[in-house]
């Protein structure tokens, strides 16, 4: 049915990096423009006009949409009335008493954007008191119902202490929409927060509260929609506040909206929802689907009311300018800054403002200034690519906030912006690539993880647009696969020992962002790989640390198999705690006992025997020696290596205190050449103390000279200690670092 | 006053729609409370739905066809609506008013109409695609995933295109009326 799109256009570049500088804020986006059209002064003049232009074409767009409409309606009057259909005549309200379906209307306890709101006895099937709220005349029952049918099975799977249960719609007597709701009795939460005087940090641990609420409405694939303060309450449960969210779906129910959900505009004169807490995308012109993101941006915009006392736009004077201007408004402005809109006000109401938060006028801008500016910012950002892709991640940056740590709200960095520009243009994706790599300047071996990451990127956009419910599930997985882009970033950064831009990198996307996972096991290891290898140990072992969790959930055999043990095992000994080495190397036997070959048995004798054991860690080690001794070779076609299983089971030997049996092993091992020298050095360090222990003080001192001096020609750092042959892999060097100084404490005291 | 059929291919499709568009307006404004309007979305969404149910829609071999005829033909309306008033309230003609809105006089809604028009004229010969994105979503109201049905594209690409649509044609029309 479709027929294929001609070639790209200029048009599509243009759009492409349209989108992508409409995505960025002012240096990141200048620098952007400047990258892309460097040389070409027409087309970045050209493109800094288009982006000036964004919220005026949106804003034009509505109004001419809007007096299409108007004509539409003249066209329509000048037809001569046909043979009326029988009309509808408006019923009058139904009230206290009247019975609707099961339900018993007992007093009228609200009013709000949508219909009015009644207490209600529930008779069938059971007696309970419920809230009704019955929709105001004017909308159309039939597409209310079906609507809310639509997402009725979505409602009832919600399940969370801070949201009110929604529990089911019809329609009256005289055809009129309700909805059936918890009942919830409770003052809205700013009335509260102000007469109970809480100060910023409760304040910020209620809102919490609440985004943990629409997190799991999300989670369960429903938008709020209309998140204001009248629709959330706070009640006091055994004297703790209880904040519940209500209205949950009807919102997107009751608004004459397509199927997309695309208008809350019920004509040119109407409209559903509360200005000062709607989401650009809400009021626009349907430009984007409105999704999880316009809930963060409501939220934004109630934070700003909880933490300043007063909405982000002002009501009364939006509704003086009259719908256009009100919408121009909306879609154009950022509202000031918290603190900076308190400093505007009258001395009399900021301090009132502040009375009600427990704090001094001068201290509570101050408080507000910066990190709480630009938190509110962020989630109220105009493009929902700016904002907190979820409301956990708003919730997240306000617990780190309480807790003193950097915030994520703020401006993003060259490479967060190259990303970006990447991972959303396909079309010109070669393009993109060649930015990257002339800013990257061959960065060498890491960079194919960095593409990796990219394309997991783009995959997780694909999957993500498959279905709103698993919407939440997506802006994390893309976060995640943003934050592992990232981060193999700073380690090809590091790769070219460009360490200080690295660390930039690596602040601004700490390691702890991202979550152990197969995917981000790579990322761990590469960057722990560098890490190693330029001597910053401390990054290391919280690398390898990951990498040891990632990998938890890999395959067990593939795990061992590999040479992560071998390289946790040492610097968690040498670097770590000492419980992080024994945790680990506990854990590793529980995972990976039995050992069924002989490279198995190698790399489990290694990890694990590189500190000091009990008994019974070396009694379950005894198949393992024996698996090693046998080369047992692996199912998988792995090769074995006969020289190292030769050093395992000396070092096997050394813990069980066995000389006889370490020197006739090392001498196996050592018959092997080693061009490195780290398995030389790492043995004769076992063979000294062997040497001691039998009463050789000669030979033991002998030999620990000479694995000193192989040990000291060891490359201090760089590429070569990356590979086997050349320098000899950093962790082997490490090993031997370890036995030498345990066989020079015992010998030398 | 009852409008004039539009020239051209559409008035075929015009004709047949309009019977369906006036049955919907009836039935529509008695709905209505005073001082609302219809929204041309809203019409067309109907005569959609009326044509598709009754046995009419194999005339018009398919939906996709149907969208973008009945856009097509909402826009011919519109624009001959709009431009009748502009006509009337300067009591001229002019064919293309963005000569006329180089003069320092405030623009009207109307004006603003043709103007949409106009410069969607234009992008039909650079960018055919985008601008029938634009077609199905002002004239036609359709959704955003509707379009991407219709289109065989993606609902992402689809928002994409509107989006740079409108400042791709708000940048003409602020360049027609002297704005920036």
């Amino acid at each position: 049915m479709n027929s294929p799109l001609p070639p790209s256009t200029s048009l599509d570049i243009e759009s492409a990096v349209y989108e992508t500088a409409l995505s960025l804020d002012g240096e990141a986006r200048e620098e952007f423009l400047r990258q892309f059209y460097h040389g070409n002064e027409e087309g970045l003049e050209r493109m800094r006009r288009l982006l000036r232009q964004a919220g005026k074409s949106a804003a034009f767009f509505l109004e001419a949409h809007e007096h299409q409409g108007r004509l539409a309606e003249e066209i329509l009057e000048s037809i001569p009335e046909p043979a009326a259909e029988p009309v509808k005549t408006p019923a009058s309200e139904e009230g206290p008493g009247a019975h609707i379906g099961p339900y018993r209307l007992i007093e009228r306890i609200g009013e709000g954007g949508y219909g009015v709101v009644y207490e209600a006895e529930q008779e069938k099937p059971f007696h309970r008191r419920v809230a009704l709220k019955i929709i105001r005349l004017g909308m159309d029952t039939e597409n209310v119902i079906a609507r809310f049918e639509a997402e009725r099975q979505a409602l009832a799977l919600m399940d969370h202490p801070n949201i009110a249960r929604v529990f089911d719609a019809g329609s009256t007597p005289t055809g009129r929409p309700y909805f059936v709701m918890e009942r919830v009795t409770g003052e809205r939460i700013t009335t509260w927060c102000d007469r109970e005087r809480l100060d910023l940090r409760q304040r910020i641990d209620l809102f919490v509260r609440v985004c943990q609420g629409i997190q799991h409405a999300h989670q369960k694939g429903v938008i709020h929609r209309d998140i204001k303060p009248s629709n959330i309450l706070v009640t006091t449960k055994d004297g703790t506040p209880e904040p519940k969210v209500i209205d949950f779906g009807i919102a997107k129910a009751a608004a004459p909206v397509l199927e997309n959900g695309e208008t809350i505009w019920t004509s040119r004169d109407q409209l559903i929802g509360t200005p000062p807490y709607m989401s650009p995308e809400q009021i626009d012109l349907s430009g984007l689907k409105v999704d999880t993101r316009s809930d963060v941006y409501s939220l934004g915009a109630l934070l700003y009311e909880l933490l300043s006392g007063r909405p982000p736009f002002d009501g009364k004077a939006l509704a003086e300018l009259g719908v256009s201007g009100m919408r121009r408004i909306l879609l154009e402005q950022d509202p000031p800054l918290p603190s900076r809109m308190l400093a505007t006000l009258p001395a009399k109401e900021l301090a009132e403002i502040a009375a009600a938060r427990q704090e001094e006028p001068a201290r509570l801008i101050a408080k507000l200034r910066g990190d709480l500016d630009g938190i509110v910012s962020m989630a109220m950002a105009k493009e929902p690519d700016r904002r907190y892709q979820t409301v956990n991640g708003l919730a997240a940056d306000l617990q780190r906030y309480l807790a003193c740590e950097p915030v994520k709200a703020r401006r993003p960095g060259r490479l967060y912006l190259v990303g970006k520009f990447v991972r959303r243009n396909r079309l010109v994706c070669a393009l993109g690539a060649a930015i990257v790599v002339s800013l990257a300047g061959g960065f060498g071996t890491s960079m194919w993880l960095f593409f990796h990451e990219r394309q997991a990127l783009r995959e997780q956009e694909r999957l993500g647009r498959e279905a709103e419910i698993a919407r939440a599930r997506e802006e994390h997985l893309r976060e995640q696969a943003q934050a592992r882009a990232s981060v193999s970033q700073a380690a090809a950064l590091l790769s070219e020992q460009r360490i200080e831009e690295a660390d930039a990198l690596l602040r601004k996307h700490p390691l702890t962002s991202i979550e152990p996972s197969r995917e981000a096991a790579g990322v761990f290891r590469t960057l722990g790989h560098w890490n190693a290898i330029y001597g910053r140990w401390d990054q290391a072992v919280q690398c390898y640390t990951l990498l040891d969790q990632a990998n938890h959930l890999d395959d067990p055999v593939q795990t061992i198999e590999s040479t992560d043990v071998l390289a946790i095992a040492p610097v968690l000994r040498a670097y770590g705690t000492r419980a992080s080495y024994e945790r680990f190397r506990r854990e590793t036997l529980e995972r990976h006992l039995p050992a069924t070959n002989a490279l198995q048995a190698e790399h489990l004798l290694k990890a694990a025997l590189l500190a000091p054991a009990d008994k019974d860690l070396l009694e379950q080690l005894r198949e393992t020696a024996l698996t090693c001794a046998r080369d047992v070779p692996a199912e998988s076609g792995s090769p074995t290596y006969p020289e190292w299983n030769a050093f395992s089971l000396t070092l096997y030997y050394h813990r069980l205190n066995d000389p006889e049996r370490v020197l006739e092993w090392a001498d196996r091992s050592l018959t092997h050449p080693d061009a490195t020298g780290t398995r030389v050095s790492a043995t004769l360090c076992l063979t000294a103390m062997a040497k001691s222990r039998l009463g050789d003080r000669e030979g033991a001192t002998r030999d620990l000279t000479k694995a000193w001096e192989i040990i000291g020609r060891a490359p201090q750092s760089g590429e070569t200690l990356g590979s086997p042959t050349e320098g000899g892999f950093w962790f082997s060097w490490l090993v031997a670092r370890l036995l030498f100084d345990e066989a020079n404490r015992e010998i030398n005291g | 006053m009852s409008p004039e059929p539009p020239a051209g291919p559409a008035s075929q499709l015009f004709s047949e729609l309009y019977p369906q568009l006036r049955r919907i307006a009836a039935s529509r404004m008695a709905l209505q409370a005073p001082g609302h309007t219809l929204q041309p979305t809203a019409l067309v969404h109907e005569a959609w739905i009326r044509l598709t149910n009754s046995d009419d829609d194999k005339r018009f071999g398919n939906v996709e066809h149907l969208f973008a005829a009945v856009s097509r033909t909402m826009r011919s309306i519109l624009v001959d609506r709009a431009r009748q008033r502009s006509r009337a309230k300067r009591g001229g003609d002019f064919q293309r008013v963005s000569l006329d809105a180089a003069e320092d006089v405030p623009i009207s809604d109307d004006d603003k109409l043709l103007l949409v028009h106009e410069s969607l004229c234009q992008l039909e010969k650079e960018d055919p695609v985008r601008a029938r994105v634009v077609l199905l979503k002002f004239y036609g109201g359709l959704s955003i995933p509707e379009i991407a049905r219709e289109m065989g594209i993606g609902e992402r690409t689809v928002e994409r295109y509107w989006s740079h649509a409108k400042v791709w044609l708000y940048d003409q029309i602020a360049a027609a009326i002297g704005e920036e």
